[in-house]
């Protein structure tokens, strides 16, 4: 066991670093920005980290990285906060929270949400730098055998996913996941630089924006669905708000403690992988949350499991991203992109040699992120109160708050009103879904993943010279894609029998007799 | 007839059917070296099918009311944000967030035109202080460059 007990003392040696008086008071300074900026809509963590970025050229390379660690997920931290008090994603990553984390709040469990996906991410974490020390030189190698084919199958596997995670059919599901892909695809051609489906628009060469995307589809659409809806001098917090209502319940607890092992396993494995991250490590928690429940109908209304499970996913992901990135050199987010650019600028070159050269730095970081998780427990407990106090405000105050938060977060990504256009398309877009019963979330994976996806696959076909059997001929490939299929299948087994009938049916008429 | 599956799936497979079209512009190339057409070509078709999937069940089964279409509250906040779109470049932060609110709060209609003023200087002012000050992006409180 070497190399646990060199990763113990790079652990010790780590903390040490961490908890120095300067760069501690990076680390909180990190976390505190970041998630005072995550909870506004529109600013998420890209924006956060790049306009702080150049703040770090004067820092050393420690507690630059320290800083923007703690803006990172702190960040991601704020995002989830916005998703469940408004079902506004702070950050995209934060979609999934949505799902069941608005409806707690609805229900007046908005302080539990919020406590519960604190203690989520500590943990997510915790287990995240556990599983990060134990097995490092085991993930970069098995990261190494990853190769186009597989990462297609994973992607194809967690669209699938993404697709059951409705309360609909699933069928609308992977309809959504295939919209957000085409979306995706607007955008120049991988291998030859042609643009397509610009339209001849110039802006668009690069693509459509992923927050104009999440704020449009999520935000907005919640906006309006909402404004006329709630009561004149209503609030989302219909019922009283009580010392009680924020502490969970025994129930809870009980039903909090396998998501979140789960979830750190699911979180802790894609983010090892360059090229995944928290997004689809999420809504792969969801997924099997949903799968594992004795009574999944739950999922959508407010079952804590939805919500505990990708939270803790989500950041054992942020967290154990920092492995490939530091060790490999290949950022697996732009965020990660740009956590590297620090290390290049100060001329420090990522990669192997990284944790043998420089292990202060690379256990430093490692440890301070844990630090940042502590400090972000610590700091937002007390702040539950006062976040749920925000639930109060009369919603005819509230919205055009939201409006603008995400009309500035959005032109203030390019300083242009082109991507302000795009919030309009994708918000009217989203509403048309809504009414349709549609669900955005797995259009927002869709369009992430699309992209990749289709760069991975045109990968594989050229590496094995377009013979698809190749795809079940790699052992790790086809183990995947096998799992897909079963997952589809189910899916549309359970959308196609009569009697799924009944569920909907008693569905439509709880909605309409609201 | 399950009305709002029916127009689901005609959605559906009219947006495939668009793509599969509007992608036969582009290099399909062969599955061995796929060009810039293929891989949207094969998702629109698979919408394609989707859509089908939604839309014959919809024919036989009942059910399904589609939610009421908010005109106003559609109208007035997308109008807001296009004034805010046409607004802040030319105009910056200031204006802009006055005449989002403005417009947003007809989406409302129930505030009184004193209020809505007191809460589009507000916004505004926490606008500036978030995004100017705090953030140092390039956003400024006021410009003029019609």
């Amino acid at each position: 066991m070497g190399s646990l007990s060199s990763a113990f003392d790079g652990a010790v040696l780590g903390l040490g670093v961490a908890l120095q008086g300067s760069n501690l008071v990076y680390c909180i300074i990190g976390v505190t920005l970041g998630t005072l900026l995550g909870v506004l809509p529109g600013i998420g963590v890209l924006i956060s980290i790049s306009l702080l970025f150049p703040l770090t050229f004067h820092l050393d390379p420690t507690a630059a990285l320290v800083m923007l660690a703690g803006v990172f997920y702190g960040t991601t931290y704020g995002g989830s906060t916005s998703a469940i008090l408004l079902n506004v994603p702070g950050t995209p990553s934060a979609a999934v929270s949505c799902l069941d984390g608005h409806p707690m709040a609805k229900s007046g469990r908005a302080g539990v949400a919020l406590l519960a996906t604190t203690i989520a991410s500590f943990v997510g974490g915790t287990i995240g730098i556990i599983l990060m020390m134990a097995f490092s030189p085991l993930i970069v190698e098995n990261a190494l055998r990853f190769g186009a084919h597989e990462y297609f199958a994973l992607m194809a596997m967690g669209l699938i996913a993404a697709s059951t995670i409705t309360q609909g059919s699933p069928v609308k599901g992977i309809a959504m996941v295939i919209v957000g892909i085409l979306l995706g695809l607007v955008q120049a051609d991988f291998y030859t630089g042609i643009p397509r489906f610009s339209f001849g628009i110039p802006e668009l060469y690069e693509g459509l924006s992923l927050v104009a995307l999440a704020m449009g589809m999520f935000g907005v659409s919640e906006v309006i669905a909402s404004v006329r809806t709630i009561g004149r001098a209503e609030s989302y917090a219909r019922q009283k708000i009580t010392m009680r209502s924020m502490i969970p319940t025994r129930d809870d607890v009980g039903r909090s403690w396998l998501p979140m092992l789960r979830g750190s396993g699911i979180g802790a494995f894609f983010g090892t992988l360059p090229g995944t991250g928290g997004l689809i490590a999420s809504f792969m928690a969801y997924a099997v949350e949903k799968r594992a429940a004795k009574d999944p109908s739950r999922f959508g209304n407010g079952a804590i499991e939805g919500l505990v499970g990708p939270e803790t996913a989500n950041n054992a992901a942020d967290q154990t991203a920092f492995i490939p990135t530091l060790t490999l050199g290949i950022p697996g987010t732009p965020a990660m992109a740009i956590m590297l650019a620090v290390l290049i600028v100060h001329g420090i070159s990522p990669g192997p040699r990284l944790i043998i050269d420089q292990p202060e730095l690379f256990w430093g970081v490692v440890m301070s992120f844990w630090i940042g998780n502590i400090l972000l427990l610590v700091l937002n407990i007390p702040m539950v109160g006062v976040w749920v106090r925000l639930l109060q405000v009369p919603y005819q105050y509230l919205f055009p708050a939201i409006l603008m938060f995400v009309c500035l977060g959005v032109y203030s990504i390019n300083n242009s009103a082109f991507e302000v256009w795009t919030l309009v398309f994708f918000a009217s877009l989203g509403y048309l879904l809504r009414l349709l019963d549609f669900s955005a979330a797995p259009l927002l994976l869709g369009f992430v993943l699309g992209p990749d996806m289709e760069e991975h696959f045109r990968r594989a076909l050229l590496v094995s010279d377009g013979d698809f059997r190749s795809f079940v001929e790699r052992p790790l490939s086809a183990f995947i894609l096998c799992v897909t299929a079963i997952m589809l299948a189910r899916a549309l087994w359970t959308a196609l029998r009569p009697s799924r009938r009944k569920a909907d049916d008693v569905r439509e008429e709880a909605a309409a007799g609201h | 007839m399950n009305k709002r599956d029916v127009i689901a799936g005609i959605l559906m497979i009219g947006f495939g059917a668009f793509v599969a079209w509007y992608s036969l512009r582009y290099d399909l190339g062969t599955l061995r070296r796929m060009g810039p057409g293929m891989f949207p070509t094969i998702m629109a078709y698979a919408l394609m099918i989707m859509g089908v999937l939604i839309l014959v069940p919809a024919l036989y089964k009942r059910g399904g009311e589609v939610v009421a279409f908010e005109v106003r509250s559609f109208v007035f906040v997308i109008g807001a944000i296009g004034v805010f779109a046409l607004t802040m470049p030319r105009f910056g932060i200031v204006p802009a967030i006055v005449s989002l609110t403005v417009v947003a709060s007809i989406a409302d209609g129930r505030m009184s035109p004193l209020v809505v003023l007191v809460l589009a200087v507000a916004l505004s002012l926490i606008a500036v202080m978030v995004f100017h000050y705090l953030l140092g992006t390039a956003l400024v409180p006021f410009k003029w460059d019609p």
